[in-house]
């Protein structure tokens, strides 16, 4: 599988703040990658970094393989970024939106642009700034998927959207997904979300990456275990992903359950359970 | 850019009518009330009211984050930086054609004649305009599109002065002995040089908005 986005070593600082530290993560083709953190952990910022919003201290970004996103123009088209706020101009309506995107994508396609717009029941005559939060993500959903795209960069897409809307965008996600060379990296705080759609878990926290998987994997092999101290120095370190203290039991989260010593009880996780330990402190 | 454009002219679509009427007004009132003695400062007026949408553009877009959403799109920052000058360049021709429009409908009813004392005028008008967008755009890029009212203040003052100056300056050397010689004449050959001043500070204003909107991050 060939890697639409690799990041490597990522690091950006906002004066003595670290707020990227060696993040390093790919989507390949045909992955919708779940990028989960908590508000400040450094998903925005990855995803800015990514698209040349901000410029990144070290570290590489290769999109379709190739580095400098602003000056390869072309691969722009191929990729679909929503923020976590509408973002589009908010004095035109969707039906001029559509007329202004026919002109600044070469492979803007109308006729998908107007199927998700019906689908999404989206007025085409209001102004996208009256916009709810969820219409809002919806009609940027929209955009990011009417242009051929290969690469969708989706910044808290699901984030406001009613549960039947959220099933819909869901679904298109999972048909776009299908096609050909596509991929999607998804950050989003709706576990269930990450849960039905993604392929691969990235996890960041405090500007670190604590866990980059395969989510069948993870959900196949992980496990959590509460141990002792004395239990805890058994264990094979080379497992040991994370852990956390509780008074004097440890909980440790280990990558493959089946190398526990005998007589150690693993504990099955979920989606919920593995973002809250891994996104927390220590 | 072509569409980056569209996007601008789509987004003060209606107010620029709006505005082109409210500067037909001044146009009509200021050529009945002062007469042809303030050719250049009535089309000055114009073209000021003319281009506020523009900066209202700026602004609608930096709210609503698209200015940060527009560097997704396939342009480049230069390309971004391009549209906005071609975009404000395009305006205030819309606003010197109007005025001349305007003027010509008078003359035809007044005692005002169009004669090459009116090139002098759109010169300097285009001088005017092109300062106070040099001056305005490389100041949004740096302290941020919202504060856009406050840059446009700033800038009438700097635009006044600059383009007194440049006024004073080149009425002053063409009559110094080394440029004596050719016999420059205020009306005919004094408009191309406000032109040419006036490209070359729209051009530096272009080179240093590239420079700050090159390193801005969003």
């Amino acid at each position: 599988m060939s890697n639409l986005l690799e990041i490597k070593n990522l690091r950006k600082s906002y004066g003595d703040k670290v707020v990227l530290q060696d993040v390093s993560f790919n989507v390949p083709s045909g992955a919708i990658v779940g990028f989960i953190g908590n508000n400040g952990a450094g998903k925005s910022t990855t995803f800015k970094a990514v698209l040349e919003l901000i410029h990144k201290e070290s570290g590489t970004v290769k999109l379709f393989g190739k580095e400098n996103l602003n000056k390869e123009v072309k691969l722009k088209e191929k990729i679909g970024v929503v923020f976590d706020a509408i973002n589009l101009p908010s004095n035109l309506t969707i039906k001029q939106l559509g007329k202004v995107f026919v002109k600044v994508f070469d492979s803007w396609d109308q006729n998908e642009f107007e199927r998700l717009v019906d689908i999404f029941a989206l007025p085409r005559n209001k102004k996208v700034g009256s916009f709810s939060r969820g219409m809002s993500m919806k009609i940027s959903i929209a955009v990011a998927l009417s242009h051929n795209a290969q690469l969708l960069i989706l910044d808290e897409a699901t984030g406001g959207l009613d549960p039947s809307s959220r099933e819909m965008v869901l679904d298109e996600l999972g048909n776009f997904v299908k096609k050909d060379g596509c991929g999607i990296v998804l950050s989003s705080h709706i576990m269930s979300d990450i849960e039905r759609i993604a392929t691969h878990l990235v996890i960041i926290n405090e500007g670190k990456i604590t866990l980059n998987e395969e989510k069948d994997k993870v959900f196949e092999k992980y496990a959590f275990v509460d141990l002792d101290n004395d239990q805890l120095t058994l264990l094979n370190q080379d497992i040991i992903i994370a852990q956390r203290k509780h008074g004097a039991l440890f909980t440790v989260l280990v990558s493959d359950k089946e190398k526990l010593p005998s007589g150690i009880v693993a504990q099955t996780i979920t989606m919920e359970e593995i973002s809250v330990f891994l996104t927390g402190s220590e | 850019m072509k569409g980056l454009i569209y996007t601008n002219f789509s987004l003060i679509r209606k107010v620029i009518l709006v505005y082109m009427l409210i500067g037909i007004g001044i146009a009509v009132v200021m050529l009945n009330v002062i007469g042809s003695e303030a050719l250049s400062l009535s089309m000055v007026m114009v073209c000021i009211v003319i281009i506020t949408p523009v900066w209202e553009a700026i602004k609608v877009e930096a709210l609503s984050g698209y200015n940060k959403y527009v560097l997704t799109l396939p342009v480049t920052r230069r390309t971004v930086i391009q549209s906005y000058y071609v975009f404000f360049f395009l305006i205030v021709m819309i606003g010197i054609i109007l005025f001349v429009s305007v003027l010509y409908v008078h003359g035809l009813f007044s005692m005002i004649s169009i004669d090459f004392s009116l090139y002098r005028s759109i010169t300097l008008a285009i001088l005017a305009m092109l300062t106070m967008g040099g001056i305005i755009f490389p100041l949004i890029f740096m302290l941020g599109e919202e504060k856009s009212d406050f840059i446009l203040f700033l800038s009438l003052g700097f635009m006044a002065l600059i383009v007194n100056l440049v006024r004073v300056g080149v009425e002053h050397f063409i009559e110094q002995p080394p440029l004596l010689k050719f016999n420059l004449d205020l009306l005919i050959h004094v408009p191309f040089i406000y032109i040419l001043i006036s490209i070359l500070i729209f051009l530096l204003s272009y080179v240093t908005s590239l420079a700050i909107y090159r390193k801005k991050e969003f």
